[in-house]
């Protein structure tokens, strides 16, 4: 009984971190927006400590498990947590604004993101995703001008509801003709299933579906680039940066483990909303003046792109996109790093024309910002290069001919927007004048910049030792 | 033999490490003191004492392979770089960086913010050195991509191009020759397994789709050569570029297309696939003439040397098609000769032309003046229309010889573009040296002491390459 306290550890303290906070927060008098972000750093160190310890110990199997590909996804995005607080806390300390509740409410997503990662059960999932859409809204909420959220918050939320209600009814009929609730079982049963059961396959859809509403895959990325258009920098970062890797984990350990007899069905579905996430991406990232909602466009291009790869969902096909994703998602790091550093009288800059010239003033984050550029575009010898090459090598191996068509026609779109941000950098006439950023950003980037380093000299970390990692998956 | 202290590898790597020290130093404008370009000069001038010791590894005649190094990059596709170097590929990163070297002595002297030129610079360096010493497909491709980067960069921030829209139709134009140039190399190693020349010798051309790789790879590699269809780009940047050390970076490009087909192009063809290669060559002869035609009419002394380096990269590239033993013995020597040529007279022709704008006046009559600058403008001319005088005399007409005796009517076609380009560099160099009432310039407008010691240095080399190409050779 003991042993499985232990093994759930980094959820006690991720609860423990809100209760804590909570607690500060109305007993401690001498506290300030740091108290919370040192905290938060401490017990995010803690929470990926014990997630390494307890890397394949399960408290509860039945309904969350952990293995080490799903260690592996959650550590990556622990790391990026980590960071993230970090860099967010000079939003905060500089707006001086208030943090508990965005801190307890990143480490209540953490919590719920942590289970859905590991989740081996549809009824975890049923739990578990409600109340994802809830901590989400509350995050959308979290803006001291509350008027300009509000309708994007009222839309997420009526959508969440909708989603919830189809995942609570498409589960239940899948308990219904399985009797199940585990992965495993539902698995057995669906192999013995002829493929005309209509009940059947439209709960998978529905499952599906509610998994590319996570993702913001087009169609369902409206509500990515709504709160990129006005929520604040902090919450914006979060949704582009961190719950990605969780539900990506979640979402390849439901097929995989699950659905996969089915994948004759719901394959369609998935290509169509990456091909659709691919091409729509790439094309709004053209032309698009808020850089934030550019960046959110070139997500939905790299988790289309990453979803395009998964392909089959073997072994390799997770392998590539989990490297191509983790890449893109250093790179956003990195953008995010130097959004944060776009800063004229004390007010975040966010239009296009506040990068134009940014070169003169500050060379060194328009160098960062230029190889991250590069690295969308896939350009050799910039990390992003190894990304594309993994998926495309994937898709000639399986002959998978017009999906290179679509990943090529892809690159090509977001190269002509990437050379549009390095242009305005670089080629054109200063247009604001910068206050100096914190020190804080040029570590981040600096140490964002060794990792992209250290992986491109040797990158079999990202894929071969990976793969290491998978060992149980064929 | 295997390369001791990983020679290959510092060769690139140094260029890299310059261009770091390059971002971290100051430049005191003010005192005009700068250290950016004083930190490039001296990376360049320990990459060519490294490459001088390279040379005592590799024998001079011959085209086998020295100083292998492989290093393992990754396990899954397993990739793994090898490094090799022969003459050709030696004397082609010696030119270049005598080249690279001469603009940026020559960019010193303008008062232009340097650093990040300079770093651009030694980038672009390192990732052509690397491209030179590449052994197989894969790495070849990683500098051949890897070169765009700086390039873009060094054409848009010191390009002084007016239509920006056309600096992003030559990048994604140059971009999608190497997605097609990947998509080849990732399906013959899905295929085959294979990625350097010698595992190339046992791919059956009787699979249609091994025919269809080596179409891309082709078609990447004339991506960079100015050769019609492929040349809009490539021409219209170059003929705008009006700094030297730029334009000689971007007139590099089609040497790495030239030097991938040299490298990688197999040695075996059969009939039924080779016999369609004179289409190239009639494409070939007739962007030669049209170009050496609109050259020749153009008064614009940067089109006439565009348009003498495309003739020569055409020539160059009918040569390697031909798969003739006799060209490919005398290509090393004749693009090391072309190179220096070419580097000399846009950094001379450039100095003119800065001049002219400096003080107003019609440069007619400029060499009648300026006794140095007369002395290395003429050698030049003289060395690139193939005075006996520097190896473009011998290896350059041992080549035309050759594709003379290939084809009779490719090579008439030839001789009549090389005279039009030639024609053209003769009748520039004699309205320079014709006296002008109008010009203004005077003896102290002449070329400056250390950049004329520098030229005569270039024109030593020149006249050595006639004489005795690998005279600075240490035998060992």
């Amino acid at each position: 009984m003991l042993s499985q306290w232990f093994m759930i550890l980094p959820e006690i303290l991720l609860v423990s971190f809100v209760l804590m906070a909570g607690f500060i927060e109305n007993y401690y008098q001498a506290k300030t927006p740091k108290t919370f972000f040192t905290m938060s750093q401490i017990f995010i160190a803690l929470v990926l400590g014990a997630t390494l310890v307890f890397y394949n110990k399960s408290a509860f199997p039945q309904f969350w498990r952990n293995t080490p590909l799903i260690t592996l996804f959650k550590s990556c995005a622990y790391m990026l947590t980590w960071g993230w607080i970090y860099l967010s806390s000079k939003w905060f300390l500089n707006k001086n604004r208030p943090s508990c509740i965005f801190c307890s409410l990143i480490f209540m997503q953490l919590l719920w993101l942590d289970i859905l990662a590991s989740s081996s059960s549809l009824l975890t999932l049923a739990v578990i995703i409600p109340l994802i859409f809830l901590g989400n809204t509350l995050l959308i909420t979290r803006h001291w001008d509350f008027d300009k959220v509000k309708s994007v918050a009222f839309k997420y939320g009526l959508c969440s509801i909708l989603f919830s209600l189809a995942l609570w009814g498409g589960i239940a009929i899948i308990y219904y003709w399985s009797g199940s609730f585990s992965y495993s079982e539902v698995l057995t049963f669906l192999k013995s299933q002829p493929h005309n059961n209509i009940w059947i396959l439209s709960s998978i859809g529905i499952l599906i579906a509610v998994f590319m509403f996570l993702l913001g895959l087009v169609p369902f990325h409206i509500w990515l680039v709504s709160v990129a258009s006005s929520g604040v920098l902090p919450i914006c970062g979060f949704f582009i940066l961190i719950p990605q890797l969780f539900y990506l984990c979640g979402f390849t350990n439901l097929v995989r483990d699950c659905l996969m007899p089915f994948y004759w069905f719901f394959s369609p579905i998935i290509m169509t909303c990456a091909i659709l996430s691919v091409i729509i991406g790439a094309l709004s990232a053209n032309g698009e003046k808020n850089l934030r909602v550019f960046s959110v466009y070139l997500s939905i291009y790299c988790l289309g792109l990453g979803v395009l790869g998964l392909n089959d969902f073997s072994a390799s096909a997770i392998i590539t996109s989990f490297a191509f994703i983790i890449i893109a998602i250093l790179s956003f790091a990195g953008i995010y790093t130097v959004f944060l550093g776009l800063k004229s009288h004390s007010e975040y800059l966010s239009d296009i024309d506040a990068i134009k010239g940014f070169s003169s003033s500050r060379p060194y984050m328009s160098v960062a910002l230029m190889i991250f550029m590069f690295s969308f575009m896939g350009i050799a010898p910039t990390l992003g290069f190894l990304g594309y090459m993994s998926i495309m090598n994937n898709l000639i191996m399986q002959n998978d001919w017009w999906r290179i068509g679509i990943l090529i026609c892809g690159v090509l779109m977001v190269a002509k927007a990437c050379l549009d941000i390095i242009k305005a950098v670089y080629f054109e006439q200063k247009q604001h004048s910068y206050d100096r950023p914190d020190k804080s950003i040029y570590i981040c980037l600096f140490l964002n910049m060794s990792v992209i380093l250290l992986s491109l000299f040797n990158p079999n970390w990202l894929m071969h030792n990976a793969v290491m990692i998978l060992g149980g998956l064929n | 033999m295997n390369s001791p202290l990983m020679m290959l590898s510092l060769i690139v790597i140094i260029p890299f490490l310059g261009m770091l020290f390059v971002l971290t130093a100051k430049d005191d404008t003010e005192n005009n003191r700068h250290n950016s370009s004083d930190v490039a000069v001296f990376s360049i001038l320990a990459n060519i004492i490294m490459i001088w010791q390279i040379f005592a590894f590799v024998k001079k005649a011959g085209t086998k392979l020295h100083l292998i190094e492989t290093i393992s990059w990754l396990k899954l596709p397993e990739i793994n770089f090898v490094l090799a170097v022969d003459n050709m590929s030696l004397l082609l990163i010696l030119a270049v960086h005598i080249i690279i070297l001469a603009g940026i002595v020559f960019v010193r002297m303008e008062d232009i913010k340097q650093k990040a030129m300079m770093a651009l610079s030694l980038l672009f360096l390192s990732m052509i050195t690397g491209l030179f010493i590449s052994n197989d497909i894969f790495s070849f491709f990683i500098f051949f991509e890897g070169m765009l980067l700086p390039l873009y960069m060094l054409i848009g921030m010191h390009g002084a191009l007016k239509k920006q829209s056309l600096l992003k139709g030559f990048f994604v134009y140059n971009f999608i020759g190497c997605i097609i140039f990947l998509f080849g190399i990732l399906w013959l190693y899905k295929s085959y397994g294979a990625f350097t020349p010698e595992q190339f010798s046992y791919l059956s051309y009787k699979k249609k789709y091994v025919v269809m790789i080596w179409a891309m790879f082709m078609s990447a590699f004339m991506f960079r050569i100015p050769i019609w269809p492929f040349h809009y780009f490539i021409a219209t940047i170059n003929t705008k570029i009006r700094n030297p050390l730029v334009f000689l970076e971007v007139s590099l490009l089609p040497l790495s297309g030239l030097y991938g087909l040299y490298r990688f192009w197999p040695n075996y063809i059969p009939l039924e696939i080779s016999q369609h290669f004179v289409w190239i060559n009639v494409i070939g002869i007739l962007t030669m003439l049209f170009i050496s035609l609109i050259g020749f009419s153009n008064s614009d002394s940067q089109y006439r040397i565009f348009a003498y380096s495309t003739i020569y990269y055409i020539m160059y590239l009918l040569g390697i098609f031909s798969q003739n033993k006799g060209i490919y013995a005398n290509l090393n020597y004749a693009l090391f000769g072309f190179l220096l040529v070419l580097g000399g007279l846009e950094v001379v022709s450039s100095y003119i032309r800065r001049q002219e704008q400096l003080f107003s006046s019609t440069s007619q009559g400029f060499l009648c003046r300026a006794h140095r600058l007369s002395l290395v403008y003429s050698f030049l001319v003289f060395s690139a229309v193939g005075f006996p005088v520097s190896s473009m005399f011998t290896n350059n007409f041992l080549i035309l010889s050759q594709l003379l005796s290939v084809n009779i009517h490719m090579g008439s076609v030839l001789v009549l573009s090389w005279m039009l380009v030639s024609v053209s560099l003769i009748i520039e160099m004699l309205r320079l040296k014709t006296d002008a009432k109008e010009c203004l310039f005077g003896k102290s407008e002449d070329l400056p002491k250390s950049y004329f010691i520098f030229m005569l240095f270039i024109i030593f080399m020149l006249l050595m390459s006639f004489i005795h190409p690998l005279w600075f050779v240490i035998n060992t």
